[in-house]
């Protein structure tokens, strides 16, 4: 009847998942929580559809209530009621959800059914692996707007393993949760990349032109590949357990130009444990090294003090150096 | 593989609303989560799927049995072409639903392990939400509207990332 009604009108009705009944006794205790699902009206407008008929037959009379429950275990009806305790509300379906009605209690021998709605859409109550499957298969652009959708997906697209970046002219990563970031083919020779991410935990990036500015002060593994050594760090990498930096093509012609953004690298790995460099990097610093000495020696002027002064003390200040 | 529906395994399965389905063992080992309880052997004459309505699991058996026929890709390198493009085309078919049955399906997918189907269903909403302004993914996904954020808020997630939104 109530149904018949609502599909006269053109609209469907399927269970939400959302809406489940809990039984209580009379203590309040929850003795079982049983989940049943409830018709609710499923399409935009649902919500707008008054169904008001079928109010009057949820009054407290006993007969009454045992077909209302009935028909609620049968999923068999058609308003988004919402229950409070152990009042049965009837959501009057609206847009913005909110306008209830007080429909009357029932009560089942010694038990109190209660129900809840869960509210919002059911995507965003599903598991983060399966949203993330989702997003991962829209690119990261499209995926990071989905953070004005609603507050739920506000910092949905930020718990995402993977973020693939794909932008020619300079970049801001802000995040606040990201604690694994890799950055590949980045050729942002004209602008800079910044990274700020005060959780970030490993950095990777390889085939880089680009400049980069990096606050990650949690910083533990970083992996720098690429052609230009501009890489620097806001706070300092305090934590860092293992670098990797590898420079190409740094020949005697990009040397002198390189060399002071080599040194500036490697001072920020000062904190490192483990460290590999490429050969091309140690003979960058061992050149300038032999340059600055000389240039040192000609002025007599003390030598600047560089923990990377290969070349001139002929040993390396840090612990497991590798040359690769 | 041939199903020979009168000397296999049943297996039923009870709906929310009370629907019973009866299912060859095969089909239903198709979920993962049912899989798991035959082994454990805790799964009695009849597995009660109680956050499962039965439309959604008549769909979700639809594309068991589907997938249960057909020859598995690890089975054999070299199983027909014809066969792939046939589940192919029934995913594709499958998929033409509207978007609360797909989001219903996607959970109960998730729920009973069904690997295929989660990532079918997964690429069925990518699909519908790619390349779609904020305000139509609202409405694709029936995000409730006292979830939205507030305009200030709204400006903020713009400009936090404003390249996002060029």
């Amino acid at each position: 009847m109530l149904l018949a009604d609502i599909e006269e009108k053109g609209l469907t009705l399927t269970a939400d998942e959302h809406d489940f009944l809990i039984d209580t006794d009379d203590e309040g205790e929850i003795p079982e929580t049983n989940m049943v699902f409830m018709a609710t009206l499923e399409k935009d407008d649902a919500y707008e559809v008054s169904v008001e008929e079928a109010t009057p037959s949820y009054n407290t009379d006993a007969e009454n209530n045992d077909a209302f429950i009935n028909r609620l275990l049968n999923g068999d009806i058609p308003t988004t009621s919402q229950v409070n305790d152990i009042n049965i509300f009837s959501i009057t379906p609206t847009n913005d959800f909110e306008s209830r009605k007080e429909v009357g209690r029932t009560d089942v021998g010694h038990r109190h059914r209660t129900r809840v709605n869960v509210k919002g859409d059911r995507l965003s109550s599903l598991p983060d692996d399966v949203i993330h499957r989702i997003l991962s298969l829209i690119c990261t652009k499209h995926a990071i707007r989905t953070s004005v959708l609603s507050s739920k997906w506000r910092f949905m697209w930020t718990l995402m393993p993977c973020l693939d970046f794909s932008r020619r002219d300079g970049l801001t990563i802000c995040h606040p949760q990201l604690s694994n970031l890799t950055l590949e083919n980045g050729d942002w020779s004209s602008e800079v990349v910044n990274v700020d991410a005060p959780q970030l935990k490993n950095l990777t990036i390889t085939k880089s032109y680009g400049k980069y500015l990096i606050n990650a002060p949690q910083l533990v593994n970083l992996l720098f590949k690429g052609y230009s050594p501009l890489l620097y760090s806001a706070n300092g990498f305090h934590f860092l357990e293992k670098a990797h930096a590898c420079i190409y093509y740094l020949n005697y012609t990009y040397a002198p130009k390189f060399a002071p953004s080599v040194i500036s690298l490697l001072q920020q790995l000062c904190h490192v444990k483990f460290l590999t460099l490429n050969m091309e990097l140690v003979e960058v610093v061992t050149d300038h090294g032999k340059q600055h000495a000389a240039f040192c020696a000609s002025e007599q002027k003390p030598q600047h003090q560089s923990p990377f002064q290969v070349a001139v003390h002929g040993g390396l200040q840090i612990p497991h150096l590798f040359y690769s | 593989m041939s199903t020979s529906s009168s000397s296999s395994k049943k297996i039923v399965l009870k709906s929310a609303d009370n629907e019973t389905f009866e299912i060859d063992e095969i089909v239903a080992l198709e979920s993962q989560a049912i899989k798991n309880m035959i082994e454990d052997e805790c799964a009695d004459n009849v597995i009660p799927l109680g956050n499962i309505d039965s439309k959604t699991l008549s769909k979700i058996i639809e594309y068991c049995k589907k997938h249960a026929e057909s020859p598995k890709k690890d089975d054999n390198a070299d199983i027909d072409e014809k066969a792939v493009e046939d589940l192919k085309s029934f995913d594709a078919e499958f998929a033409k639903v509207d978007m609360p049955l797909i989001q219903d399906i996607l959970m109960a997918a998730n729920f009973l392990n069904i690997d295929n189907l989660i990532g079918l269903m997964c690429r069925t909403i990518a699909d519908r939400i790619k390349g779609k302004t904020p305000e139509e993914i609202r409405k694709i996904l029936n995000i409730n509207k006292n979830d939205l954020l507030s305009p200030e808020q709204e400006a903020k997630a713009r400009e936090e990332n404003s390249w996002a939104f060029d």
